[in-house]
């Protein structure tokens, strides 16, 4: 039996779904461990000392440890090897590509924050390319303090073929 | 770490203070424990050759980082990073060196300043293609 493939019609009955909130935890040693993968030494993230003599009274954590929340709340679905910003969005295709993405930050956030990120696919379109008939999705996520304020706004375009 | 950067020391079309990686397997082990992406082109070789590579490749958020740590690195800790974005053009294979780089290419006011910035491999492709908008303080305050 052969399975229907998902159309750009099918797909767009989907825009607007978002996936269920993710919480992150910002303890030290999750930013402990992003820093040292990153390499990133700068003493505003880890050392209280320096920090405390600049304006922001003690450390901050990089904004930059927002690049990875599409891969943890991502990957905390059972998806697969590919998995996908939207778990509960099907992919209509096999592959994906990263695409495009862009953050805009607001309240720096502090070790000890707990943010809550949304997902939300915004946007399917089709377009004709080198590897044939490529849907390209975009999912905007807001992401929030304990205190309810935006810390972090992010858009992905991802590429499925 | 560099001394605090003002507005006002800046210039359009100035170059940025670059960064020079070099990512082992070993940093891509540590990234995909720090990130959660476990995506198996990036640690197991078997499975990069099987997707047409000669080995495993640098993933892109680990490079998106590497463009954040460019503008905090200059900015200092008076700066603020207001927006970053990026495009993955091309993959960076393990074990060689990447250059992160970024130039200014506007003043806005009110200590606005929007940049170009990128990652390139020693031959000078271009991996990464990004714009960023930073907040820098002024000598004034």
């Amino acid at each position: 039996m052969s399975e229907k493939l998902l159309t750009l019609e099918d797909m767009q009955a989907y825009v607007g779904v978002s996936a269920p909130p993710h919480v992150f935890r910002l303890e030290h040693e999750v930013v402990r461990r992003y820093v040292d993968a990153v390499q990133d030494a700068n003493p505003l993230w880890m050392d209280e000392q320096f920090a405390k003599n600049t304006r922001h009274g003690g450390t901050i954590v990089p904004p930059h440890i927002f690049t990875t929340l599409m891969s943890i709340t991502r990957c905390s679905s059972e998806s697969g090897v590919v998995p996908v910003p939207v778990p509960n969005v099907p992919l209509p295709r096999v592959n994906v590509l990263e695409g495009e993405e862009t953050w805009e930050y607001f309240a720096p956030a502090r070790i000890g924050d707990v943010i809550t990120s949304t997902c939300t696919l915004t946007d399917v379109k089709v377009r004709e390319g080198r590897l044939g008939e490529m849907f390209i999705m975009v999912c905007e996520g807001e992401s929030v303090n304990q205190r309810g304020e935006l810390v972090c706004r992010s858009i992905n375009t991802i590429v499925n073929y | 770490m560099a001394q605090q950067v003002f507005y006002e020391d800046v210039a359009e079309g100035q170059e940025i203070p670059s960064l020079t990686k070099h990512c082992t397997r070993r940093q891509l082990v540590m990234w995909a424990g720090g990130s959660g992406d476990y995506y198996e082109i990036h640690y197991d070789t078997e499975f990069a050759r099987g997707n047409k590579l000669d080995d495993v490749i640098v993933h892109g958020r680990l490079k998106a980082s590497f463009l954040g740590q460019l503008l905090t690195d200059w900015i200092g800790p008076d700066g603020t990073v207001k927006k970053m974005g990026c495009r993955y053009k091309g993959t960076d294979p393990v074990n060689e060196d990447m250059l992160i780089r970024g130039k200014v290419t506007a003043k806005k006011g009110n200590g606005l300043v929007d940049l170009d910035i990128w990652t390139e491999r020693p031959d000078g492709t271009v991996t990464t293609q990004g714009t960023a908008t930073v907040e820098l303080s002024s000598r004034a305050s």
